[in-house]
């Protein structure tokens, strides 16, 4: 059945796993910032294809590339779709009609649903950038401690209850999905089928239903967990071991991610000043041609 | 003499509750002792347990009266961070309390929030593991651990520090018989050979009080006794009256009105023989097996093989089992050994890979309404905002094949949860949670019923409620499978034991029959119910309850029987 | 669930992922596609047979236009002079070398600039490029291998306003026997007070880079979108518009001629306007014969004219007429004039509302999308009706190609394609439907390379693709 190791974060010796934590997180940093600045479907593809990567150097399971490929292609075709009708900028070429404009009723109320192809593209653009951060941030999630990743966040003063509430989610969450998968068991047991039905009635119901027991449990399970965590000391107060040193190499690497981060945020403003006719400075016609062909 | 803790008139009133949780608590604790507290559920142990680290009321909002000095600190007055190095706090699920990936890093992190130094907490976690029997595992991931491997790692977490007390909070109500007796062993070692102060609040108190040197039992917030171990084996009165289940050779002691000294079945049998020198009669007929009615199918497994993943280990090996209409079957064994599985495969959920499942004739090929089947963790099962609304589910979306309105009141009667329709089913207690999830089943009338250890967490009365009308159903012709890992209630009440390892059937057969073969028990992490050990040494019988071995020894004791 | 219901599950899953990646891919890296067009089958539409495709070039994204635009998509495509290469510019932004096969030699991406014009220079070792941008540069590439040589921002001479996104142009580029280029650059700002103001110039570069520039120190008050140069570069010309009210003009006259190596001011014609126009705008004109003692203009009100070496207007003809029709002053534009031998072409375009082209037309204009060949003194000598927008001709030999393109009035997506003409016998050796609208052409007495857009009709519909059609004449 459900399988809760899917989930959760396990050791394993990969260079992913091996990577200090900070350092992980600095690149989640950086993957999220180009995926949000960058405006090419280029090189928004290649930074893609680079975040799965990371899950073949970090040997993710089938069973988490299974997962993964979900929520991709649920991200990729959903964004792509509803793009594809709901486009409302111009210039949009519409390559298929859904509902003729002058279809009875609906094509009146609706004046005509098509499927444009800025859309489509513009769907892409956007599964691209949440594909990006979803992967990356699954990968965090994979393959890191929790126990570290809040000694991270305390570390970089992060007050104490967000971090813990941050690492509570990341950590239980997997818990919370086994046990839904175990309410619908217990429903279907008892006869109500909620996944068959195509009802949107039933789904609304079995929503509430799932809720009343995973919530119960996830509620009790915080409280005991808020209690053991500070009877074992964690709070407020006291000093705390901070973790092991930052490897120097991967510090360094990380200062040139960053570096390249402020880069191309810098790059990005030149670029928008241009664009918005705020400034343009010709001796940067380069550089302007640089973003507006590979960035 | 000051104690390490002291609580003079303590009282505490949850913030949202009016009546106080411990009432007017005056207690001493002396460094190095072993305290058993126990009581009914809701009777304010756990409340005492959180007073004694701080985390009342620091971290629990409420109202507390009176004081507390633990190593004679005013708990009051401290924080939980620094109560923290003085007392340890252990929960019930370890899997509510740990939350890193590895061993070495779920032990460290204690040690990290004091500020030690890294190297310090390399070399105090490897001891601290070597004190739990964990030594070596520091890399192994936590989810590779069996469940009292858990236990013993969320143990270690709390130990990391050197508490001078170690507080749990019912450490094995969620471990099977082998977790639960690493642990205690632990536990013993702890307080004997380093001197540990330790107090348990527990339910399984035939498991625990053996090791303790005191034993607390409150009632409405209250201590109503307190005293030395074999004090409470002499008296168990208290124990009997609050339900709560004592070791079953001082139960057949005080039902034979003599004082018992210890709870070892030795020396229930020395006592039993000073005071009945004739009680090693044997009684004819006493023990004869109840004769069997001509079967009708109920649940008919053939061949049932199955693996989760083809290349990994094979879960169900063979099974071949038929158990008839109207039986009452206790299924028995070690954590792995492929009862749930079992299960699953006879309510529909797994289909068959290998083998044919039948219930009354008819092969299960998916989820089968004739089956119903309550789980481990009833939370998940509770999903309406009525009690009356849960207990009528099945019946509204067609489980129930057309019962009746007026049934489900009775079933609440019975359960001991009238008057509780309109409460929320997840407000409620444990136990009476875990009642209105087979109330809910029961509602259904299902042909064939499989409870996963349904009496975890009940006492004595309920339990005797739950099995009562598990009974009058199995009366009814319904068939009833329940998992257990406690040997006295199976003993007690199932018609017929299975025994599973390592996912074959290594004994089918009347629990008198199998309770008395070691090498099955043995093989599946099991123990005879101490009654049955007792009847052996006392007249070589196979008693399956206290109630049995006393009427033997009364029997025997009134001389020569005239049957 | 089972496992081999597992595994099936699993399996179907990777492929469906694999496969939405792989079309992700495909449309994002368009040089994945197959680029010698020979993958996919062709349709042979060549009419009479002469002709027969051996390449169709995919050429990425565009925006599909419609009927209600003004203008078809942009198209830029040259043959060498040598006859080996073909160069597009695409609306990508992107600079693309084939060889007569079809086959890629390299693409460029010439940055933030639009892609304005597009030529090479005689000897065929160097194309220029014209942007439109900030700066407005004319690029000169290396044939060979797509590297720039050299390049010169208009920007210094015609200025830029980055905050109202009025930004210099190079409008069309020509080159001539002598190795010279020369292209026009424009830039035009639309001020609050509803009076536009044009800033032009004409610049010549030799071989080795050094540039003229036409005027030589001061802009050019009107637009000007179009110049052309003799065989010999003594003399380059170009003709005027002004669409909308402006301060007084310095330049007032309509086409200007200088001494391409001097850089002084030979003469200037101006051309009354004729009712109901109060102006004449020459958009796509003149053009100098290749002796340099001819010069052919067309306006658009429809009128050709044909003056000679001196500026002397030698005749005059309307091409087209404005009619008033129901109200409604309905006219063929003037669009282009090629010389071919002793001959001079003509061509008008779609029939449009004088009065807001956007509005409809009652009747189509009857001698509109029509092709006019007049002998030197004046005399028509043939006409033909093509059915579309002439978007561009182009004369190689005896051979007249025309890129058909959209017809606002009909509507009808059959008309587009090339159309091959004899000359001067102006009959059609052979037609080259397409499915688009064809906005570009370029022939030698070879090949023929025409430039396909995609269409959207008034369903919605999109007909038609954007890409390059390679023929090779067969007989």
């Amino acid at each position: 059945m459900y399988n809760r190791q899917v989930w959760e974060a396990t050791p394993a010796d990969t260079p992913v796993h091996r990577l200090d934590v900070r350092t992980k997180l600095v690149l989640l940093a950086a993957m999220v910032v180009f995926a949000v600045g960058l405006e090419g479907q280029r090189p928004l593809f290649l930074f893609f294809l680079v975040a799965l990567g990371f899950h073949g150097v970090a040997r993710s399971s089938v069973e988490r590339w299974k997962v993964l490929i979900i929520f991709l292609l649920v991200g990729i075709w959903g964004a792509m779709l509803s793009q594809a009708l709901f486009y409302n900028q111009e210039p949009r070429t519409i390559i298929a009609c859904l509902v003729s404009p002058v279809a009875p009723w609906i094509g009146e109320l609706t004046g005509g649903v098509f499927v444009y192809r800025e859309g489509l593209e513009h769907g892409a653009v956007q599964a691209l950038r949440s594909g990006i951060m979803l992967a990356c941030g699954l990968l965090i999630c994979w393959t890191t401690d929790p126990r570290q990743l809040l000694q991270c966040f305390l570390q970089w003063k992060m007050p104490y209850e967000i971090a813990f509430m941050l690492i509570t989610s990341l950590r239980f969450l997997p818990v919370v999905f086994q046990e839904t998968a175990v309410v619908l068991t217990a429903q279907r047991l008892r006869g109500f089928e909620p996944i068959r039905s195509f009802s949107p009635v039933r789904w609304i119901r079995t929503a509430f239903y799932v809720l009343f027991p995973i919530l119960a449990r996830a509620l009790r399970r915080a409280a005991t967990l808020a209690l053991s965590v500070e009877s074992r000391g964690f709070g407020r107060r006291g000093s705390q071991t901070y973790m092991e040193q930052w490897p120097l190499v991967e510090r360094g690497a990380c200062m040139v991610v960053f570096a390249g981060i402020s880069a191309g945020a810098a790059l990005k403003i030149l670029y928008s000043l241009q664009f918005n006719g705020i400034a343009y400075f010709p001796d940067l016609r380069n550089v302007y041609d640089f973003m507006a062909v590979w960035l | 003499m000051t104690g390490i803790v002291e609580c003079s008139k303590l009282s505490f009133v949850y913030k949202t509750r009016q009546k106080p949780s411990i009432d007017n608590i005056n207690l001493q604790i002396d460094a190095g002792d072993f305290i058993l507290c126990t009581g009914p559920t809701g009777c304010g142990k756990s409340t005492l347990l959180k007073v004694l680290n701080g985390l009342i009321p620091h971290e629990i909002g409420g109202t507390l009266c009176g004081s507390v000095r633990v190593n004679g600190i005013d708990s009051l007055h401290s924080s939980v961070a620094e109560l923290s190095r003085t007392v340890g706090l252990m929960f019930q699920n370890p899997d509510d309390q740990i939350f890193s990936t590895t061993v070495a890093d779920e032990v460290g992190f204690a040690l990290e929030n004091v500020g030690m130094e890294r190297e310090m907490v390399r070399l105090r976690v490897a001891e601290t593991l070597s004190w739990v029997g964990l030594s070596g595992r520091e890399q192994s991931s936590v989810h590779a651990l069996s469940g009292g491997e858990r236990q013993r790692l969320a143990l270690a977490s709390v130990l990391a520090v050197r508490p001078r007390i170690l507080a749990l909070d019912e450490p094995i109500s969620q471990l099977d018989p082998r977790g639960a007796m690493e642990l205690l062993q632990v536990l013993r070692k702890l307080n004997r050979e380093m001197g540990m102060t330790i107090i348990v609040v527990e339910h399984r108190l035939h498991e625990v009080m053996p090791l303790c040197r005191r034993v607390l039992v409150m009632e409405d917030g209250n201590i109503v006794w307190q005293g030395t171990r074999q004090e409470a084996f002499r008296d168990p009165e208290v124990f009997l009256r609050l339900g709560l289940r004592i070791p079953q050779p001082v139960h057949i002691c005080h039902g034979l009105g003599l004082a018992a000294d210890s709870a070892a079945v030795e020396d229930a049998v020395r006592d039993i023989r000073r005071g009945y020198p004739h009680c090693g009669k044997v009684v004819p007929g006493e023990e004869a097996n109840l004769p069997t009615e001509p079967a009708t199918a109920g649940i008919d497994i053939r061949g049932l093989e199955f693996r989760y993943d083809p290349k990994g280990r094979q879960i169900l090996k063979g099974i071949d089992l038929s158990i008839p209409r109207g039986q009452f079957v206790a299924l028995m064994g070690n954590n792995g050994a492929g009862k749930s599985t079992l299960l699953h495969h006879i309510c529909g959920l797994i289909r068959t890979q290998s083998g044919e499942v039948r219930v009354h004739g008819q092969v299960i090929k998916g989820l089968d309404h004739r089956v119903g089947m309550v789980m481990q963790n009833p939370d998940l099962m509770l999903f309406n905002s009525t009690v009356e609304a849960e207990i009528t589910f099945g019946i509204r979306h067609g489980a129930a094949r057309g019962r009746s309105g007026a049934d489900w009141r009775g079933l609440l009667q019975q359960m001991g949860l009238h008057g509780m329709e309109d409460r929320f089913p997840l407000a409620l207690s444990q136990g009476q949670r875990v009642r209105v999830a087979i109330a809910a089943l029961l509602a259904c009338r299902p042909e064939v019923m499989l409870l996963d250890e349904p009496t975890t967490g009940q006492d004595l009365g309920h339990i005797d409620d739950i099995i009562g009308l598990l009974q009058e159903y199995t009366g009814g012709g319904g068939t009833v499978i329940f998992c257990t890992h406690d040997t006295e209630v199976a003993a007690r009440y199932a018609q017929r034991a299975v025994v599973m390892t390592a996912g074959g059937v290594v004994a089918d057969a009347p629990p008198r029959e199998v309770f008395s073969n070691e090498s099955v028990l043995l093989s599946a992490g099991l123990r005879a119910p101490a009654a049955m050990k007792v009847s052996r040494e006392l007249y070589g019988g196979c008693a399956l309850c206290v109630e049995e071995v006393v009427r033997h020894v009364q029997q025997a004791s009134m001389g020569s029987y005239a049957g | 669930m089972n496992t081999r219901n597992q595994k099936i599950i699993t399996g179907a899953l990777f492929t469906v992922f694999l496969c939405s990646l792989a079309l992700l891919a495909v449309h994002i890296f368009p040089e994945l596609q197959p680029a010698d067009g020979l993958s996919a089958p062709m349709k042979s539409l060549s009419q009479a047979g002469r002709y027969e495709k051996i390449a169709e070039i995919p050429l990425g994204k565009v925006e599909i236009r419609g009927y209600k635009q003004m203008g078809s998509t942009p198209g830029l495509v040259r043959l060498s002079p040598d006859g080996s290469r073909i160069v597009v510019g695409s609306e990508s932004g992107e600079v693309l070398l084939i060889n007569l096969k079809g086959s890629l030699l390299w693409r460029r991406k010439i940055g933030m600039g639009k892609i304005s014009a597009l030529e090479f220079s005689r000897d065929s070792r160097s194309i220029i490029v014209g942007e439109n941008s900030q700066q407005g540069a004319i690029i000169c590439l290396e044939t060979a291998t797509g590297t720039e040589r050299w390049r010169k921002a208009s920007v210094v001479e015609l200025g830029v306003d980055i905050r109202q996104r009025t930004f210099p142009g190079i409008m069309s580029i020509h080159a001539d026997g002598a190795g010279n280029v020369y292209a026009v650059a424009l830039r035009s700002i639309r001020r609050p007070s509803g009076k536009t103001y044009y800033f032009a110039r004409v610049y010549k570069f030799d071989s080795q880079g050094a540039m003229t520039l036409f005027p030589r120190d001061h802009n050019i008050d009107v637009w000007v979108s179009w110049c052309d140069v003799d065989e010999a570069g003594d003399t380059v010309a170009f003709a005027t518009s002004d669409y909308t009210p402006g301060p007084e003009r310095k330049f007032k006259d309509n086409i200007y001629a200088y001494d391409a190596r001097t850089g002084e001011l030979r003469w200037s014609r101006g051309l009354a306007p004729v009712a109901p126009y109060d102006r004449t705008n020459m958009r796509f004109g003149p053009e100098i014969s290749a002796d340099g003692k001819f010069l052919g203009g067309v306006s658009a009100d429809g009128r050709a004219f044909l003056l000679d070496s001196e500026g002397k207007v030698l005749w005059s003809r309307t091409l087209s007429a404005p009619q008033l029709i129901q109200g409604v002053y309905v006219n063929a534009t003037g669009l282009h004039v090629r010389h071919i031998g002793e001959y001079v072409a003509f061509s008008t375009g779609n029939t449009y509302n004088r009065a807001n082209w956007q509005l409809s037309t009652p009747v189509e204009h009857p001698q509109s999308n029509s092709v006019f060949l007049f002998d030197r003194d004046g005399i028509i000598r043939k006409r033909r009706k093509l059915g579309g927008m002439a978007e561009e001709l182009q004369v190689a030999g005896n051979y007249l190609a025309v890129a058909v393109g959209r017809n606002i009035r009909t509507k009808d997506p059959g008309v587009h394609g090339m159309v091959v003409f004899s000359t001067p016998e102006m009959e059609v050796l052979d037609v080259l439907r397409t499915e688009g609208p064809c906005v570009a052409v370029a022939v030698n007495e070879t090949h023929i390379v025409g430039m396909e857009a995609p269409l959207q009709m008034d369903s919605g519909e999109v007909i038609g693709s954007y890409l390059i059609h390679v023929w090779k004449k067969t007989r």
